[in-house]
């Protein structure tokens, strides 16, 4: 690599890397955070409602029963989606423009859907709090500059065999180096996938537009059209949709399908048809889409499990960013590899920070964005508990209140290790809170994550005491240097 | 045992990385682990594509690769301390209105021209290659953010500016062209 690459280009690499870094460091750390969040999702949910019935498998007269009373309830909406139980997820919902209803086991509409702190974290990977449309764009080009990092980190490493696997814990830059280098490179393939599966989605509209000019005559239609499907030409009389008669015929029309959702579009007017999603097994598709009218007779398939490579790896996108196949395990792989991609986002600004002369305001303000952003998280999640709200102002207040206290104490090391504890003890506080209101033991998921916090709180405070502690020694050493200087 | 195994295929993701973990702590150059370790992982692309079909395959190869050098780096850490002069404290300094406006251009580039560019070079470049429609449409797209980053570094490491600039913006508009016309 060394012969490779010139000195000059690795230099200007480097700058390079260091610009790009700088720019969108804070916001890459809050994006890759609360996206190893967000990998969970469905456990979140249930941990935020957990004495919802589960594992119940509706009868078809139930689920009929059920969608029909939703739909009246809802009135008129674009399309209703029944979201059927699976493994990670065993509840019956329907939903519709932001409300829902879980279904009962005798088929009537339980509790509404209340995901508020869910959504909170969602929110921030999908949009940063920002108006869904510019934020969903933002994050994209996040994903974008994000390839340009990873190129750029490449081309700025000419030791990148050299030191494969050294890691110099010294507790100062080089430790810093090491660890951001070691796991950039060696999770390279993973970051530059969730970077381009990333920017897909904000993106994808954009080179829609010039593809549809260069290949379908501007008609963006006609593109979407051959990617998604296009709407079914349907004649029927029926005013309620038989989402039942469709469900009961999944098993002979794609016998090695997992149907695990229904989408009924244009719900009680004349073009409404159905679509039945299904999973197939050993592929990343989110999921073949059956198109059924609304009287349950079958029409098609869209093509995502058989059609042009394309087609099928548009719908494989969502499931190869959020790591939702395979289990548990996958999503236990994808946190590993998402908390890497934050720490690697939090190093790079502390390899700067290292390398200044001098210390100023930006070395506080940084310790309490990342320290601050998940104590902040964990006290939204304690108040929706009681309150019931997971406001996104209250966040930023309470990430800007981290900043002037930080600021405040005008000292890094005791803003990270107080900032560790808060969230420490803040947790703690989470788990008993969530204990008081529903029950020690309830769903699995609810119950492993209750167990996380614990471990989390107590390995963060671990941590916390164990950094701070070399901290001192190194001021020690500080103190020495200078006497040392004086005499 | 089975040959597309989760045992076997673990081993070799493991057994790959661990001989280029090998020969990375021999002082002398050791061609031979090396070749061990990348056919290793190789092989071990085949064997979990082999158990779980080539989608998911990869991607736990991948997964694994990481999982498992990340362990490795781990356990090879050295701990050593070094003595740091302390950093004298200083106000946050206001960065010159000439410094600040060099920043924001580059920010544009490097965030605006480049995606631009990138939109029309990546399309462009793709109407003339024979693909399947459906196809071209997903390549432009999974090629966008790539070019994207791309061109971003190249501005970013530039000395001067123009060259990146002209030459980018000349292979945009051949691309502009190639969608219009």
């Amino acid at each position: 690599m060394k012969q490779l690459l010139s000195a000059s280009l690795v230099k200007k690499s480097l700058a390079s890397h260091s610009w790009l870094g700088l720019c969108v460091g804070a916001l890459m750390y809050l994006v890759c955070l609360s996206g190893t969040l967000a990998v969970f999702h469905h456990e979140w949910e249930r941990w935020e409602q957990p004495n919802i019935e589960e594992g119940v498998t509706l009868a078809s007269e139930q689920l009929q029963q059920a969608y029909a009373e939703a739909a009246q309830r809802m009135g008129e909406v674009h399309d209703i989606v029944i979201s059927l139980p699976v493994e990670d997820n065993p509840r019956t919902v329907i939903s519709a423009d932001g409300q829902g209803w879980f279904v009962n086991a005798d088929g009537s509409l339980g509790e509404s859907i209340n995901h508020g702190w869910t959504e909170l974290v969602a929110d921030l990977h999908l949009y940063l709090h920002l108006p869904h449309s510019w934020g969903m764009i933002v994050v994209s080009i996040l994903g974008a500059l994000l390839c340009g990092l990873i190129i750029s980190g490449v081309l700025a490493h000419p030791g990148l065999f050299r030191d494969a696997f050294s890691l110099r814990a010294d507790g100062a830059r080089l430790e810093q180096v090491d660890i951001h280098n070691r796991l950039s490179v060696w999770g390279a393939p993973f970051h530059l996938m969730i970077a381009i599966t990333g920017a897909f989605f904000g993106l994808a509209q954009f080179t829609g537009l010039l593809v549809a000019m260069a290949f379908y005559d501007g008609d963006s239609e006609a593109m979407l059209e051959e990617l998604y499907g296009g709407h079914p030409h349907v004649e029927q009389s029926a005013s309620v949709a038989q989402v039942s008669k469709a469900l009961a015929q999944m098993p002979q029309i794609a016998p090695q399908a997992t149907p695990f959702y229904i989408t009924v579009e244009h719900p009680g007017e004349d073009d409404q048809f159905m679509l039945v999603g299904a999973r197939h097994p050993e592929r990343l598709i989110y999921a073949e889409q059956y198109r059924f009218t609304a009287d349950g007779e079958y029409i098609d398939h869209v093509g995502f499990s058989d059609g042009a490579a394309g087609q099928q790896f548009i719908f494989s996108v969502y499931r190869i960013h959020f790591g939702h196949f395979g289990g548990l395990t996958t999503k236990i792989l994808f946190l590993i590899a998402g908390l890497a991609l934050t720490i690697v986002s939090v190093t790079g600004i502390n390899i700067w920070l290292h390398k200044r002369k001098h210390r100023d305001a930006i070395n506080n303000l940084w310790a309490a964005l990342v320290w601050g952003a998940p104590l902040a998280l964990v006290i939204l999640a304690i108040v929706d508990l009681y309150a019931g709200v997971a406001s996104v102002g209250l966040y930023w207040v309470l990430t800007v209140a981290c900043m002037a206290a930080a600021q405040w104490r005008d000292d890094e090391v005791s803003t990270r290790f107080g900032l560790q504890c808060l969230t420490s003890v803040a947790l703690v506080l989470l788990v008993l809170s969530h204990g008081l209101q529903f029950g020690w033991l309830t769903n699995p998921a609810a119950n492993s994550i209750n167990l996380s916090f614990i471990v989390t709180a107590l390995l963060l405070l671990g941590w916390g005491r164990f950094s701070r502690r070399r901290a001192q020694g190194t001021r020690l050493s500080e103190e020495t240097v200078a006497q040392a200087g004086r005499a | 045992m089975d040959i597309f195994s989760p045992v076997l295929s673990l081993l070799l993701s493991a057994g790959g990385v661990g001989c280029l973990y090998a020969a990375w702590r021999q002082k002398q150059s050791a061609p031979l682990l090396i070749a061990f370790g990348w056919g290793g992982l190789l092989v071990s692309l085949v064997t979990w594509s082999g158990l779980l079909g080539v989608e998911f395959g990869v991607t736990y190869a991948l997964i694994a690769l990481s999982l498992v050098a990340w362990l490795l780096v781990g356990l090879s850490a050295g701990s050593s301390r070094v003595k740091l002069k302390a950093k004298p404290s200083l106000p946050l300094s206001r960065p010159l209105l000439r410094t600040l406006g060099k920043h924001t251009g580059l920010l544009f580039l490097a965030v605006v021209l480049a995606g631009v560019v990138a939109a029309f070079v990546g399309v462009g470049v793709l109407r003339v290659l024979p693909m399947e429609r459906a196809n071209t449409v997903i390549v432009s797209i999974l090629l966008f953010p790539l070019v994207w980053g791309g061109l971003s570094c190249w501005y970013c490491a530039a000395e001067r500016l123009l060259k990146p600039v002209l030459i980018s913006v000349a292979a945009g508009a051949l691309g502009a062209l190639a969608i219009f016309l």
